[in-house]
Order: structure tokens, then C-alpha cells, then sequence
């Protein structure tokens, strides 16, 4: 009985992913198959994903980034006054990028130096950045130039936010098991005196989170500002709040320390196939989020109830 | 020759004399023990050697050049380890992971050197491990390792580079005797090895077996420095305890009645594995052991803190509280050792503290009469002497000796039958102790059974009519008062008792 919940709490996620994708194969047949619809659902998580990614390397380190909601919206913002500048897809991207590290840097600042909590250093700028993306648009959406729509819009369609995602996920990866300052990253959300002893510049690695995080969500600003066509600063509103979901449900612990980008990814994905599977089945939006709710819940308690056993 | 040399070093943080003029040297190859009560400046003293204080005076000298102070880095970089008490692993790393953390190897791959060498680190770090006969694997994670391999994963980190110096501060607390025998062979093996080896440990017979040289710490200063040889058991504990008890006791005239609390085989998981006790109607039993002997379990068991099995009676009726509501319902109270964290509310007001686990009894039809509370509050604030500006004043700005006795006040404001006091003067001053002790004097005239959980020998032996005495989980012995000394009872703490 241990063996199994211990595996169910390693391995869980991926198994429930699994059992909702036969499931509402099964029950809804020839549409939630289909592979319209999966790619539809692949593409319109994609930049959900790459928040999640930057969330969870936030939350490895014990800490969390609320502000990436509104950097998506700023950074939105941004590319696409960089397009109408003439600066480019590349202008853009790296307007919205460049935007979103600052912010990340702002965060990394407050937190480590000036010490505030990442909870209320990260909610703050949640707020300030969402007013300045308001200001600078005057409140109102910015459109793509005509000549340019096509292009900027295009790279949506296709297969490439689907690969951007991938791209994302395996370098996430590859930085947190590969290389020193993933490994460092466990070791500051685990144990941060340790890490401390054992000669870790912790500041250094919180602040190459939060940039990380940051700039992570500038690059989602672009990826649903070419969706959408347009940068609306009204976008992306309690987008850290499904990251934070995702991030969990993938069997992150919001305690820091242990977690994986796999899961994470598992975690995206299967809240964005219950949305889809619940949608197509005709469930009222309404009750789609108390189902949410309920599976936020079932993660959670998992997660507690591992912190338990290895206590 | 010596390696380490510290001569002269004063620390002082405000209001205490941590170290006062400390000497202490160890030579390549020696196993140097640093014996003393909790608080003498042991840990003080390892901070100032590894770098993490800057000392106000003195000099520390590794083959004869000054260590960087206040550079931990530096000072590990010079070849000196430590190895916390409180164990420094990350949970979800593995162990070869742990072992270079911070150091980890590189491998170039892709034309970049940012890849950690993970086979590299796993067959390096295994090696160590086998060498050290630790029996782990390194590619473990931390979180499925014992403590004894633990222990040994940190030894295996410390052991990474050129080590000269090694410092273990109480590497055995937490183990299993077989599992400290191992540890102890290790120890000497990398003593062989040329390495000199600071250890720190409260176990008399392990400092006996390992040392070639002891010196005791006592308030700061070394009391007494030779060679293992040159002293015995009686001899050391005699250096490390001998203070003057100043004549801060109530004198005990009351003579105890009926038995209220017995307590036969009492047992918690990890915690606890036999313990017996009774205390009587106004009597005062002292309870004490070392560090991790398991004195604030009881307590936390008998106030249904934590789950515990056992048979207990109160007053003669079966006693086995799931919940201190419980146990507070059968008579019996806990006033815990860590009066910040889990004591006082210290925003709130010294009237409402003393109130607040009492309210129902001043409520009428579900509404508090706060008329009738504040009389409570006020008058148990005037029993127990609270020196305050007055009840509205919040309990956390209050001293520590008065925020005890805003405890006592919460605690007694309904009857009880058996008190546990833990550490009830911890960080309180001389003064304030003082009255302290005459107030849990004057509680068993009322009849009260107190248990008064301790480590502080001076003063259970100033109070306590009888001490019981803890090692490992369970009791092991128990003087009268009179018979009892520091002597003995560090002896009954410490001996080597059949597991």
C-alpha cells in the first residue's frame, strides 16, 4: 500500500494524464481524437507551458512568481509596438523578452537584497506592471500593422508554438538536471543552509530564476500576442494562477526542492485536456472549474501527504 | 606537530562572554574531544574556526599562518571541514550530488563546459563512499538514506580535496550505538590518515575511547586541557559541571501525599522506548537527560501532544489523552520550553493571554463576559507576580521571566492535578529565576504533582525532591534528594546502558 501511493505520488500525473486522454477518447468518440482538436489543444496550451516552466523553477526554489500574468501583457504590449516601429519579428521578440527579464530582475532584487517574500514582492509587481502596461496603451489594444499581420500571426498557426513549447521544456530540463545551477536550484529550495554551507551563491541562483521566469513570460507575451493578433494589456490576467496549478498537479512542491519539468508539462497538459474534454463533452463552464478546483485539491493533499512520509 | 593553533579567542555577543580568552591546539594526526555542558561555547568556538564569526580577540593558525576570518569559504579552502550536528544534506539530490555540491565537475559536451560530469561525480563520489566501507550508493537519493548514511554522505563531502582539519560536532547524537561504533572506527582510520580531528560529543565514553587529548570548556573558558590518559571519567565531569549552586532555592518543606501521576512503560515511536515514572500530590520530580534523550517527549506524551502508548493514570484512573484538551480535561497541563514559538501569543494583550485558553468559563449563553475574565486575568496576573504596565500590555514586549509567568497564569487559571514544566527558565535572568523557583514552590502547596523537565542541573538539584534521569529514549535511573549531584547525575546520563 505505501509502494503504491509512493509510486502514485512519483508517478501520478502521468498515469492520470494517460487515464483522461482514454478516457475522453473513449466517451467522446471522433472528436476528442481528432487531430484537429489535439492539435488545437497542444497549440492552445503551448504558451500556458512555457509560463509553467519558468513558474516552476520559481517555486523549486521554495519561492513563486505572480507578476508573469501581467508580463504577459506588458510584453505583448511591447513586441507589438516593436513591430509597428519596424523592428521586426526579431525586434519583437526581443523587446518582449528583454521586457520580461527586467521585470524577472526587479523581482530578483526585491527578493534577495531588499528580502521581501516572493509571494509579496512578486504580487506588487503583478500590480505595477499590469498599470504600466494599461498606461502605455491607454488602456487600449495595440494592433499589429497590416503589412506585417500575416507573418506575426502565421508563426501561431503552424506547428511552431508547439515546437517553441518543446524547445522550451527540454532546455528547462537540461538546465535543471545537467548543469550546476539546475542542481543548485534543488539545492536552495531543499535546503537552503546547506546550500549556503556548501558554498552556493544562493542570491546569484534566485536571481537567475526570476530572470529566467521572467523572461520566459515575455516570451508567452509574444506567442499569444500573435495569436491574438494584437497586444492587449488586458490579457493574461490570472495566468500565474493556472501556472501555479499546472506546476502542482505536475508534482512540484510549493515547499521548493523537488519537482521536474516533465511533470510539469504533464501537469499543463492535463488540465488543458480536462478543459478541452469537459468542454467538448458539454459541460458548463461553471462546473469545468469546480472539477479544477477538485484536482488542484487531490494534488495538493498528495504532495503533503509525500512531505509526510519522508519527514 | 601542531596544526591547528587557537590561542587567546574572545567572543562576545551582547550581554555574553561566549568565549573568553580560549587556547586550543591539535596536532596532525590527533583526535582532540571538546567536552562541555550545553552553553559552554563549543559551538561558538567551531564558528570561529571554520570562519562563520570574526573573533573580537586571539588568533587561529593552521600550520602557522592566520585563517581568513570570517570566510567560511576561504577557511574551507585552507583544508578545514566541519560537520554540523544538524545534518547540511539537500533531500532530493542524490548522494554524489550532495558530496560535490558546490563543486560540482564539469564536462565539455556540445563545445560548452556549463554540463555537469554526473558519471564523473557518481564514480568519485562511490569511491569515497567505499573507502569509508559506508555501504551507500551514490546515486541515491538523499531522502531514501538512513541517518547513520547520512552521516557518512557528509563525512564523504568533507572528505573532498586536501582535508587537514576535520571538526565532528556530536557526529553520534542521532545514531544507533552499533552504527557510532562504525563511525568511531572511521574517525580514527582518517586520524591514521594524518588528518587532525576536532570531536565534539556529549557521550563521555565515546570522548574516552577516541581521544588522545581532552579539553573542557565551561562559561567560555577552557576549565582544563590534557592528555586522555591523565584523566577519568569523575575527574572530567567534575571540570565540566563544577559551579557553585548560589542559595536561589526555596527550601522545600512540603511533604508529598498520594500518588497522582504514574506513569508505567511509556513509549513513542522514535522517541521514546520505556519510560517510568510517578509523581506525587505537591511533590516536584525532576526530569532530565541530554540533548535528544527524549525529556520534552514525555512531556509532549503525557500532554497528548504526540502519540504514545504505555499505561498512565491520573489520580488513580487510566490516563491515555489523544489531544492536550484531553489531557488538559484529566488535570494534566504542559507549559512548553520554547515559550516564543509555541507559548505566548505575543501580539496579544497579558489579560488576554492569561484568558484565552479559558474563555468558556466566563461565558454565559455562549457570550464572554468580559467583566468577569478581566477580574480573572487580573487577579491570576497579581498571584503569579506578572510585572507588566498593566494587562493591556502586549505578552510578546514583556520580559522573558514575566512572559513564563503570564504561562503559569494561562496554565493554572483552572485546576489541574499534574503540572509539566519544560525548561521553565530557559533565557529567563538569575533574578527572575529566582522568583520563579518560589512560585513552582508555592504551587504544590496546593496540592499540585509538578514535573519539571530540565537541563540545568543546578537548579533540579536546587528544586526537584527527587530527579529521574533520561538516556535514550528512557529512563535509566533516579536520585533522591540529597543523593543527588551533577556527578552522578551526568554519570547516570551518559553510561553506557545496555540498548
Amino acid at each position: 500500500m505505501k509502494r503504491v501511493m509512493a509510486f502514485v505520488a512519483q508517478y501520478g500525473i502521468y498515469v492520470a494524464l494517460a487515464a483522461e486522454f482514454l478516457w475522453f477518447g473513449l466517451t467522446l468518440p471522433g472528436t476528442f481524437w481528432s487531430s484537429g482538436n489535439l492539435e488545437n489543444v497542444l497549440r492552445q496550451n503551448s504558451f500556458g507551458a512555457v509560463l509553467a516552466v519558468g513558474m516552476t523553477l520559481a517555486i523549486l526554489t521554495g519561492g513563486i512568481d505572480l507578476s508573469i500574468g501581467s508580463v504577459v501583457a506588458l510584453a505583448g504590449v511591447s513586441a507589438v509596438s516593436a513591430l509597428a516601429h519596424g523592428g521586426g519579428i526579431v525586434g519583437a521578440l526581443a523587446a518582449a523578452v528583454a521586457v520580461g527579464a527586467v521585470v524577472g530582475l526587479v523581482n530578483a532584487v526585491l527578493v534577495t537584497r531588499v528580502r521581501i517574500p516572493p509571494f509579496l514582492a512578486s504580487l506588487a509587481m503583478m500590480l505595477i506592471v499590469r498599470a504600466v502596461a494599461m498606461k502605455v496603451t491607454r488602456g487600449e489594444t495595440v494592433r499589429v500593422p497590416a503589412e506585417i499581420d500575416a507573418a506575426f500571426s502565421g508563426m501561431m498557426t503552424g506547428r511552431l508554438p508547439v515546437a517553441a513549447m518543446l524547445a522550451v521544456v527540454l532546455a528547462a530540463w537540461c538546465l535543471l538536471v545537467r548543469t550546476p545551477f539546475g542542481r543548485h536550484v534543488y539545492a536552495v529550495g531543499g535546503n537552503v543552509e546547506a546550500a549556503r554551507l556548501a558554498g552556493i551563491r544562493v542570491r546569484r541562483v534566485l536571481t537567475g530564476v526570476y530572470v529566467l521566469c521572467g523572461a520566459l513570460a515575455g516570451l508567452a507575451g509574444v506567442m499569444l500576442a500573435s495569436r491574438l493578433a494584437a497586444g492587449d494589456p488586458r490579457s493574461g490576467v490570472s495566468f500565474e494562477l493556472d501556472a501555479v496549478a499546472a506546476v502542482v498537479v505536475g508534482g512540484t512542491s510549493l515547499f521548493g526542492g523537488r519537482g521536474t519539468m516533465w511533470g510539469t508539462l504533464a501537469g499543463v497538459f492535463f488540465v488543458g485536456f480536462l478543459n478541452n474534454g469537459l468542454t467538448l463533452a458539454g459541460v458548463e463552464s461553471f462546473d469545468q472549474q469546480i472539477v479544477k478546483g477538485c484536482v488542484l485539491l487531490a494534488a495538493t493533499s498528495l504532495d503533503l501527504w509525500r512531505g509526510k512520509e519522508s519527514a | 606537530m601542531t596544526l591547528l593553533a587557537l590561542s587567546g579567542v574572545t567572543k562576545t555577543f551582547p550581554g555574553v562572554r561566549a568565549l573568553d580568552g580560549v587556547s586550543f591546539d591539535v596536532a596532525a594526526g590527533e583526535v582532540h574531544a571538546l567536552v562541555g555542558e550545553n552553553g559552554a561555547g563549543k559551538s561558538t568556538l567551531i564558528k570561529v574556526l571554520g570562519g562563520a564569526y570574526v573573533p573580537d580577540a586571539g588568533s587561529v593558525l593552521l600550520d602557522g599562518e592566520s585563517l581568513p576570518s570570517g570566510d567560511t569559504l576561504g577557511v574551507a579552502r585552507r583544508g578545514v571541514r566541519i560537520i554540523y550536528q544538524e545534518l547540511a544534506l539537500v533531500p532530493e539530490l542524490t548522494a554524489a550530488e550532495n558530496v560535490f555540491l558546490g563543486r560540482e565537475l564539469r564536462v565539455r559536451r556540445l563545445g560548452v563546459g556549463v554540463w555537469l560530469d554526473r558519471r564523473g561525480m557518481r564514480d568519485a563520489a562511490q569511491r569515497v563512499l567505499d573507502d569509508l566501507g559506508a555501504g551507500v550508493d551514490a546515486g541515491a537519493k538523499v531522502t531514501t538514506l538512513s541517518v547513520a548514511e547520512r552521516q557518512m554522505v557528509e563525512i564523504a563531502r568533507a572528505l573532498q580535496g586536501d582535508v587537514r582539519l576535520l571538526v565532528l560536532d556530536e557526529p553520534t547524537s542521532s545514531l544507533p550505538s552499533a552504527d557510532a561504533a562504525r563511525l568511531l572506527d572511521i574517525v580514527r582510520g582518517l586520524a591514521k590518515r594524518g588528518i587532525g580531528i576536532v570531536y565534539i560529543s556529549h557521550r563521555l565514553e565515546e570522548v574516552f575511547a577516541i581521544a588522545d587529548r581532552i579539553t573542557v570548556l565551561r562559561d567560555g573558558r577552557v576549565t582544563g586541557s590534557a592528555p586522555t590518559s591523565q584523566l577519568d571519567r569523575r575527574s572530567l565531569v567534575r571540570l565540566m559541571v563544577g559551579r557553585d549552586i548560589a542559595d536561589e532555592f526555596p527550601r522545600r518543606t512540603e511533604a508529598p501525599g498520594d500518588v497522582v501521576l504514574d506513569v508505567r512503560g511509556l513509549a513513542a515511536p522514535g522517541r521514546l522506548r520505556g519510560v517510568d515514572l510517578t509523581v506525587r500530590r505537591g511533590e516536584i520530580v525532576g526530569l532530565t537527560g541530554l540533548v535528544g534523550s527524549g525529556r520534552t517527549s514525555v512531556g509532549l506524551a503525557l500532554y497528548g501532544a504526540i502519540p504514545s502508548t504505555g499505561s498512565m493514570h491520573v489520580d488513580g484512573s487510566t490516563f491515555a489523552p489523544r489531544s492536550p484538551s484531553e489531557a488538559l480535561a484529566a488535570g494534566v497541563a504542559y507549559v512548553t520550553e520554547d515559550r516564543k514559538a509555541s507559548g505566548v501569543f505575543p501580539v496579544l494583550d497579558v489579560g488576554a493571554n492569561v484568558t484565552i485558553t479559558s474563555l468558556p468559563m466566563f461565558a454565559r449563553a455562549g457570550w464572554i463576559d468580559a467583566r468577569r475574565a478581566h477580574a480573572a486575568a487580573t487577579a491570576a496576573a497579581a498571584e503569579f507576580d506578572v510585572r507588566s504596565a498593566g494587562l493591556g500590555q502586549a505578552a510578546g514586549t514583556l520580559s522573558g521571566g514575566n512572559q513564563q509567568k503570564v504561562l503559569l497564569a494561562r496554565t493554572l487559571l483552572e485546576e489541574r492535578k499534574v503540572l509539566v514544566l519544560d525548561e521553565p527558565t530557559r533565557g529567563v535572568d538569575v533574578g527572575a529565576k529566582t522568583e520563579i523557583y518560589a512560585l513552582i514552590d508555592r504551587l504544590t502547596r496546593r496540592g499540585l504533582g509538578i514535573l519539571f523537565i530540565s537541563s540545568e542541573l543546578p537548579e533540579l538539584i536546587g528544586m526537584a525532591d527527587r530527579i529521574v534521569v533520561m538516556q535514550g529514549g528512557r529512563t535509566v535511573g533516579e536520585l533522591a534528594r540529597g543523593a543527588a549531584t551533577e556527578e552522578r547525575i551526568m554519570e547516570l546520563a551518559t553510561s553506557e546502558v545496555a540498548a
